[in-house]
């Protein structure tokens, strides 16, 4: 019982980890808390969903489209909203403003057009579980495991395989100096943004897939703030154990204790860890933060 | 009660709400994340001694505000030594937490919801509300609490350097904001009759937030007039029905691309800045940042 608990929380938090991620690297680069990258999630699960069910493509190639979709939208929003901010040099706090506004935005969008019902995908993406022992495990809970860890690794391959990642790496190391250097800031933040809804549709998507689809699914970029928090602030490690920790402490709370509750459990803990360990469990200090 | 006056009612709770968020984050710089769930606390202990003792609608209000302070002790203590976006986290955890309890505790009707709770706010009831909370916020503002929190927002570090206890001027700011929220949420819970725990989640604090925002985060008089101008608009858009979130949002995105320090920046609105001889005796005509 325990050790399939335990499955299943690796397997939800895989997801937060995917989400996690897209939220470091963004604020890795520009220090900003983007919360528009809520609006990727939600719409990585719902273009699926229209894609599959008005276009009736098939569920995985309209996966594959929407997963883009929510890539070039969370570049388009840091085009449209984030850039003339930061054009103009405005404080942070303006950024966590427009970025909630944006969210709210698309929230509404998606509110508007879907009737905020709650739908599903037309067809379950995969059937079956898979036996070990005593354990069962879901066939779709292995699949979002294999696809999270493909696309960290596909993500760690861009950033430390080319040229591009290096220049995202240099921003955020520094800025200025990295412009100094000739590199596009516009560019490399545009980059940073696509791979951030990537990786936010990816999880959209497949969490559509898992639970259903519903306009308040954005809000599970509120659980990516904490896995990136909790995990260090500005380690893309870190967000990563984060979003494992978050998905573990819910699957488990969700089992022995009670599934309304969870979420108290879970945010609760996650404040004492915040206490306890402010330096984040990667164990990167940031001074800044008590 | 009429249809204007039903606006009327929203509008003022919605001012009130907006003074408690100046409070916070206007003026200490906390970005809370939670404002709804102290709504929620003001609202559900007025609406359940409303319901389960039938006491008087006041004493539940103020019981509401009395509750709404000590829980501000409770989340503050541990969450206001953090710092930045640590807090807002620890206040978004906080909001989930609370609707969490609310959704299982069967005392306070779970994930239905409080209802029967009687309705009884009139607008004179919101008008004493909102000239009470604006005087006192005003004067907070002007003491020296209200100093040693600008002085929180400007420069930490150098506050406590001239002896300033940032940690106890910002505990005495979030008391202060929850105490208005609750008194806020006394006044929705006898306006609406029912309570819901999807009534005070995250997205609607983030409204809260956007709602200050827009009328200039460092200014009272925006935060005022900010919230009477939001809700008013929600008002007319009901026109253009499903039409009217993508619209209001909108509307707010751009002002604040365009305006990004709200729509009145750090003006206040004072009786003095109507009388140029005096205008001239206080400095005022010079403007500045508004303490």
């Amino acid at each position: 019982m325990f050790v399939q608990q335990l499955v299943n929380g690796i397997s939800l938090g895989s997801m937060y980890a995917l989400l996690a991620v897209g939220f470091a690297i963004v604020y890795n680069i520009l220090g900003i808390v983007n919360f528009s990258h809520g609006a990727t999630i939600a719409l990585g699960a719902y273009c699926a969903y229209w894609l599959s069910t008005y276009l009736r493509l098939p569920l995985e190639l309209s996966m594959v489209l929407s997963v883009t979709i929510a890539g070039l939208v969370s570049a388009l929003i840091e085009r449209i909203t984030l850039h003339p901010l930061r054009r103009k040099g405005q404080p942070q706090i303006f950024f966590f403003i427009a970025s909630l506004t944006v969210f709210n935005l698309v929230t509404a969008i998606i509110i508007y057009v879907s009737k905020a019902n709650i739908t599903s995908y037309p067809r379950t993406l995969i059937y079956g579980s898979i036996r070990m022992a005593n354990v069962i495990v879901p066939k779709l809970d292995v699949l979002m495991l294999g696809i999270a860890v493909l696309s960290l690794l596909a993500l760690s391959a861009v950033l430390y395989k080319t040229k591009i990642g290096l220049a995202i790496r240099c921003c955020s190391y520094d800025s200025r100096a990295a412009q100094l250097m000739g590199i596009n800031p516009d560019l490399v933040i545009g980059t940073t943004f696509l791979l951030a809804g990537l990786l936010g549709g990816i999880g959209g998507a497949l969490l559509g897939a898992k639970y259903a689809v519903y306009p308040e699914l954005g809000d599970m970029v509120y659980r990516a703030f904490f896995a990136c928090m909790v995990g260090g602030l500005g380690s893309l490690t870190g967000a990563i154990f984060g979003g494992l920790l978050i998905g573990l402490i819910e699957t488990i709370s969700n089992a022995y204790i009670n599934a309304a509750i969870s979420p108290a459990i879970t945010f609760g803990l996650l404040v004492v860890i915040l206490l306890v360990r402010p330096q984040g469990i990667a164990g990167k200090l940031v001074e800044d933060k008590i | 009660m009429s249809f204007y006056e039903s606006v009327f009612v929203n509008v003022g709770i919605m001012i009130i709400i907006a003074q408690g968020v100046y409070v916070i984050t206007g003026l200490t710089g906390l970005f809370s994340l939670g404002q709804s769930s102290f709504v929620a606390v003001g609202a559900y202990t007025a609406g359940f001694l409303a319901t389960r003792f039938e006491m008087h609608p006041l004493l539940c209000i103020l019981a509401g505000i009395v509750v709404s302070i000590l829980v501000s002790f409770i989340i503050g203590i541990p969450s206001l030594r953090l710092r930045h976006v640590y807090f807002s986290l620890a206040t978004i955890a906080y909001c989930y937490a609370l609707q969490a309890i609310l959704t299982v505790s069967e005392t306070f009707g779970g994930s239905i919801g409080l209802v029967g709770v009687p309705v009884v706010t009139r607008w004179w009831h919101v008008v004493l509300g909102v000239v009470a909370t604006v005087w006192i916020v005003r004067n907070f503002k002007l003491s020296r609490f209200g100093l040693a929190c600008l002085s929180v927002r400007t420069d930490e570090l150098a506050a406590r350097t001239y002896g300033i206890q940032t940690f106890v001027s910002k505990q005495i700011a979030f008391s202060l904001a929850s105490a208005i929220s609750g008194l806020a949420g006394g006044l929705l819970a006898f306006n609406l009759g029912y309570l819901s725990p999807d009534m005070f989640t995250v997205p609607v604090s983030s409204e809260y937030l956007i709602m200050v925002f827009f009328g200039g985060l460092y200014s009272q008089t925006g935060a005022v007039l900010g919230a009477a101008a939001l809700t008013v608009l929600m008002e007319l858009l009901r026109t253009t029905a499903a039409w009217r979130m993508i619209a209001y949002s909108t509307i707010i995105l751009i002002i604040i691309l365009v305006r990004p320090n709200g729509l009145f920046g750090t003006w206040e609105f004072s009786l003095d800045s109507l009388n140029p001889r005096r205008r001239a005796k206080h400095g005022l005509a010079k403007g500045g940042e508004g303490v």
